[in-house]
């Protein structure tokens, strides 16, 4: 599925459409966000993680690696592997650790490591004129996530 | 009574000696990152960054070969903000060697550790001052009136202004780390030639925005088909131009609305000329003065850590029960007089 986001506020709707979903269906997702340098991929976790209810500022993770968000029922991991080298320096960042709340987990740039996880969303931004085209991959059978971004 | 200081929140693993008599006695860093790299934007080598297993070689061969063991009579260890894994191989160091020499501990918050940072150095400061804390994962003005007393005046909302240069350099293809290698290329820039917009610049707020500036770099660039290396030296000027006016701009608000006489630039980017200049200017405005820390104090450190953790040593403990928390705002801190 191809949806093409004219600008940044499209981007970010993106986000806030899944953050929809993620509450309407108490669903545990890991979303992966794939694209280049200002592709907005932060742009989209951005508007998911203020979709979900979060007030205050969403850093990017870049320098930290890893931001996290406690919500109410919700705990959101939000990572960036861009400065990771090898699969042993991912064990840092813990992604795989129990939570006793719905955990969603978004990681930027999910193709720096030859990662064996299995994503329930695949994102691809792509540049396109000033805007950006979306190449959306659900790979999950959380029922109506397809249709939720139509 | 000599106190040990662990950071252990990211990239680096530091330790570091205070001694209230003589300040920092002994400093030492495992890192691959020399002095240029203090922008932050380097990729470490990551996998020999295991704290695990640098802290215990570090402190033996850096740090118990200028001073006794047994002279340690607290251990501080930066609790957070920070990576949680990462943390804890510093409060498990911090605790293990505490239990060994029974002496208490204490977890620091690593961006008060900042805060102090200016305290560390030769000159005499004194609070209350403005502090402006830039480097790959910060951006943040904080108008700090005593221990504890921190009050964050703003901050950026996407990426920190280190980030932006470091991301903006990989865009002109030019090298990690991103900070010097824009500001020699900006050097050829010619003026006037590209406009960046300063994201906020006209909002009534202290909070900064970098993320935007980024995507305009990214967008004159598409609109040439083969940027020239003179292109790229003006952009790398335009986009210094903005980047470093957007903090001046709301540094210069800040030191009017709070009045301050002492102004504290602080972190990687502080390295900056350009920005140094503009900030000189400020200070000079307000009639105040300006205050630039030492560079290895002002990225991460264990001196700070060290000496925040002597500061709260009334609140330190031999209980050893974990503090370590991956988030932990500056407003949690507790105020301590005198």
């Amino acid at each position: 599925m191809i949806i093409y986001l004219p600008s940044e506020n499209e981007t970010h709707g993106m986000g806030v459409k899944l953050a929809n979903f993620i509450q309407e269906n108490n669903a545990s997702l890991e979303i992966h966000l794939i694209g280049d340098l200002g592709a907005g991929k932060t742009t989209l976790a951005r508007g998911l993680i203020e979709g979900m209810g979060w007030r205050n500022a969403v850093k990017s993770p870049t320098y930290t690696l890893c931001e996290e968000y406690d919500l109410d029922h919700f705990f959101i991991i939000h990572c960036d592997l861009y400065r990771l080298n090898t699969l042993e320096d991912l064990e840092l960042l813990d992604l795989d650790r129990q939570i006793f709340k719905t955990k969603i987990l978004l990681v930027e740039w999910p193709d720096r490591l030859p990662l064996v996880r299995n994503p329930d969303i695949e994102m691809r931004l792509i540049h396109c004129d000033k805007g950006r085209k979306i190449e959306c991959n659900v790979l999950s059978e959380h029922s109506g996530l397809k249709e939720s971004f139509l | 009574m000599l106190t040990l200081g662990i950071e252990t929140s990211c990239d680096e693993t530091a330790l570091a000696v205070y001694d209230p008599n003589k300040g920092i006695v002994a400093e030492a860093v495992y890192s691959q990152i020399d002095l240029h790299a203090i922008y932050g934007g380097v990729v470490p080598e990551l996998a020999s960054r295991d704290h695990c297993q640098k802290i215990l070689p570090l402190f033996e061969s850096n740090i118990l070969n200028t001073i006794n063991i047994n002279d340690i009579k607290l251990i501080a260890y930066t609790a957070g903000p920070g990576l949680g894994g990462a943390l804890l191989i510093g409060e498990s160091f911090a605790q293990g060697l505490a239990a060994a020499l029974n002496i208490p501990v204490i977890g620091v918050n690593h961006l008060e550790g900042h805060l102090q940072a200016p305290f560390l150095g030769k000159n005499k400061v004194q609070f209350p001052l403005l502090t402006l804390l830039v480097s790959g994962g910060h951006s943040m003005i904080i108008d700090v009136e005593g221990i504890g007393k921190y009050n964050i005046l703003g901050e950026s909302r996407d990426d920190a202004v280190g980030e932006a240069f470091d991301k903006v350099a990989k865009l002109l293809d030019l090298r990690y780390p991103g900070g010097p290698e824009i500001e020699k290329l900006a050097k050829n820039g010619i003026k006037g030639t590209h406009k960046f917009p300063i994201p906020l610049s006209d909002k009534d707020t202290y909070d900064m925005s970098f993320s935007g500036l980024k995507t305009s770099v990214l967008y004159a660039l598409q609109d040439m088909s083969e940027p020239t290396d003179q292109d790229k030296a003006d952009i790398a000027l335009a986009f210094q131009d903005s980047a470093t006016e957007a903090l001046a701009i709301k540094v210069r608000k800040a030191m009017i609305k709070t009045k301050r006489k002492l102004l504290v630039c602080t972190g990687g980017v502080a390295a900056n000329t350009v920005l140094r200049s503009k900030l000189i200017a400020i200070s000079k405005e307000a009639e105040a003065n300006i205050l630039f820390p030492e560079l290895k104090h002002c990225t991460d450190n264990a001196a700070m850590i060290a000496y925040t953790g002597y500061l709260r040593r009334d609140l330190a403990s031999q209980s050893y029960k974990s503090l370590v928390r991956s988030r932990w705002p500056l407003k949690m801190l507790t105020e301590i007089h005198g």
